[in-house]
């Protein structure tokens, strides 16, 4: 794994969440699938990102609240199973990697409130005790931007390297007889894919639609 | 249209990315708001710097908007300034939007876009499509319109000015709302079942005989139902639980 | 039906309003008291744009307001009124008009001359003064943001020192 790229990375998907541009390239879906490209293994960070995007689709980034950055703990955790395994797919590694990044985003998340508190002090304080020139705004706000990306390499390499070396140690000695690190995977997965009704009105008003997805979904997977 | 050039509308709109840039507690995004409208402000005053400063200081005060919905804003209030309205009434303009952009931008966007346009990508990837293409099918179309919804709100701000509330209003918004949520309540049933037979790692090249075994098919199952019957509350919980395996499995495993 | 809501609320119409006590207390119509809003028509639309589409809104001048006070006691709507400063409140207040009623304060943002109370409460002295002035005519004043969050009383806050933290 090339960290010096993974570093450039975490600090694009940070900037992306909320500084600059909010396309989306930092929800976890895409994140971890470029982040297993960078390693020449995008169907791994795929098949993790799918799960994290699931846990991250409930999250809505509503009032001033405190919420988890999936993106940036999406290509931390996924560059470190990319790192600590390969060439062949280790379910129980990504297993790991995906519990991993379940816990780092609250981290990065942190990381983001503290930056928000800094800019109270570079901006918003700033701005109410005047005179403000377009030059000093301008130096401030794209400051503010500056923080942002570095907080996001940060974020992304320490919890990268920190899950790379867990993994190594974790992953061979890893067991429990009856469970199937896939198979927990994809019970989360399928938890998370349901609490996700709840956004668009719950069960209450839009069963039917819901329903009726379930059909055609068990439909497809008979005919191929 | 507007006495602002092409140059200061276009620097605008592109500087209306950056609007959050500097996101804060105490101001919200007052000072990015300031900074997207600044290429308006130097045209207007740039002759006069005590003016300058002083709408400078001005645009810096609170203010929140959903992102894509800024635009609107910046556009109408560099329409106002340009028509040499009085600053209080600018800033009555922007107390009054500044509560409804952000709870519009939430619902249309947070809450049905963007899980919607997600979904259809997990379904295509789920359903067998290649990666690239489900990747690429996400973000073409959820920042299509991403970008139109940019455009159309910022032309409607320079056109519009303070009036963009009636305009608004004959918009076929909760219709959209609608057919978005809809679609997506669709879309999360469509891929419960795929989901639940790991087509995702299938797919990965991670399992080589197909299927999960059927008793973890129907634990995902019952999964769904659970996520169904609590909705978003079930999310920490189930982190949790994830946790606790994994340290159980790695004490198992013979680590302590 | 009585008035389910008094909120003094800088914002008016926003997402904690709309979302946060709209659910919990499903008001029919929601009366935004103010006398310059109640004369300009491009603001009311503005206001309006983050609005549901199933809550009725009106907007009244205090006078208007005062002269209808009675009446909405008697309303087989739920009504939810808003201010967005405290001065309006207690004037809608004056004369005993509200007396045994409570006043929820939701948010007062950070403006030169008002010091911090609460993380969303900012009140300057002519602020205090009227705080107490409203307490004087019978009213209750409680700050709270959200359903959910903790109830805060104001009874202390117009005398001068902030309530502890």
């Amino acid at each position: 794994m090339n960290w010096l790229l993974v570093a450039v990375w975490g600090s694009v998907v940070g900037l992306d969440a909320t500084s600059f541009p909010q396309a989306m390239v930092s929800r976890p879906l895409v994140a971890a699938t470029l982040t297993g490209l960078l390693a020449g293994r995008p169907l791994e960070g795929l098949a993790i990102g799918a799960v994290l995007e699931a846990f991250a689709l409930v999250v809505l980034p509503i009032g001033a609240a405190r919420y988890p950055e999936s993106g940036t703990a999406a290509v931390a955790g996924t560059a470190a199973y990319m790192a600590a395994t390969g060439p062949a797919p280790v379910p129980v590694a990504m297993f790991l990697t995906i519990v991993f990044a379940l816990l780092w985003e609250r981290v990065t998340g942190m990381s983001v409130d503290l930056m928000r508190r800094i800019n109270v002090r570079l901006v918003g304080e700033w701005t109410e005790q005047g005179p403000a020139t377009p030059g000093s705004l301008e130096r401030r706000h794209l400051g503010a931007m500056a923080i942002d990306g570095v907080r996001g390499a940060v974020v992304t390499l320490v919890g990268g390297l920190a899950a790379a070396a867990l993994l190594r140690w974790l992953a061979p000695v890893w067991s429990l007889d009856s469970a199937s690190p896939l198979g927990l995977l994809a019970v989360a997965g399928a938890v998370m894919f349901g609490a996700a009704l709840s956004l668009f009105g719950g069960w209450g008003e839009r069963r039917l639609a819901f329903l009726l997805g379930i059909l055609c979904g068990s439909i497809l997977l008979l005919v191929r | 249209m507007t006495a602002l050039g092409f140059r200061a509308r276009a620097a605008m709109f592109l500087r209306s990315f950056a609007v959050q840039g500097s996101w804060n507690y105490r101001t919200l995004i007052g000072a990015g708001f300031a900074f997207a409208l600044l290429p308006a402000l130097r045209a207007l005053y740039g002759r006069d710097p005590a003016r300058l400063n002083d709408a400078v200081a001005r645009h810096c005060r609170l203010f929140n908007s959903h992102p894509y919905l800024s635009p609107m804003a910046i556009a109408a209030v560099a329409q106002l300034e340009a028509e040499g309205e009085d600053p209080r009434v600018v800033d009555r303009f922007k107390s009054a939007v500044r509560g409804s952009l952000g709870s519009l931008g939430d619902r249309l966007v947070w809450a049905a876009w963007r899980p919607a346009c997600l979904l259809f990508a997990l379904a295509l990837l789920f359903a067998g499509a290649r990666w690239w293409v489900g990747i690429v099918a996400f973000l073409a179309i959820y920042n299509g319109g991403h970008v139109l919804l940019r455009v159309w709100s910022y032309r409607l701000g320079l056109v519009e000015g303070k009036f963009i509330g009636e305009r608004l209003r004959q918009s076929p918004i909760d219709l959209v709302e609608r057919v978005l949520t809809v679609g997506a309540a669709f879309l999360a049933g469509l891929i419960i079942p795929m989901a639940a037979v790991g087509a995702n790692f299938r797919a990965a090249g991670l399992m080589v005989d197909g299927l999960l075994p059927a008793h973890w098919v129907i634990a995902a199952a019952a999964g769904a139902v659970i996520g169904v019957r609590f909705g978003a509350r079930v999310r920490q919980p189930t982190v949790w639980i994830l946790v606790l395996i994994a340290i159980l499995g790695s004490v198992r495993g013979g680590l302590l | 039906m009585p008035v389910v809501l008094f909120r003094i609320d800088e914002r008016l119409i926003h997402g904690q309003v709309v979302v946060g006590w709209g659910s919990q207390l499903h008001p029919d119509v929601l009366v935004v008291v103010d006398d310059e809003l109640a004369v300009s028509t491009w603001e009311q639309d503005l206001y309006c744009m983050g609005l549901p589409p199933n809550l009725e809104i009106r907007f009244l001048g205090v006078e208007e307001a005062r002269a209808e006070l009675s009446r909405w006691r008697d309303s087989p709507k739920r009504i939810f009124v808003l201010t967005r400063d405290v001065q309006t409140m207690s004037r809608l207040a004056e004369g005993g008009t509200m007396a045994g009623e409570e006043v929820n304060l939701g948010g007062i943002h950070h403006a030169p001359g008002r010091e911090q109370v609460l993380p969303y409460v900012f009140l300057s002295a002519e602020e205090r003064e009227e705080l107490g002035r409203l307490t004087g005519e019978g009213v209750r004043v409680t700050a709270q943001d959200l359903p959910g969050a903790r109830r805060v009383p104001m009874a202390g806050v117009s005398g001068g020192s902030p309530p502890g933290k």
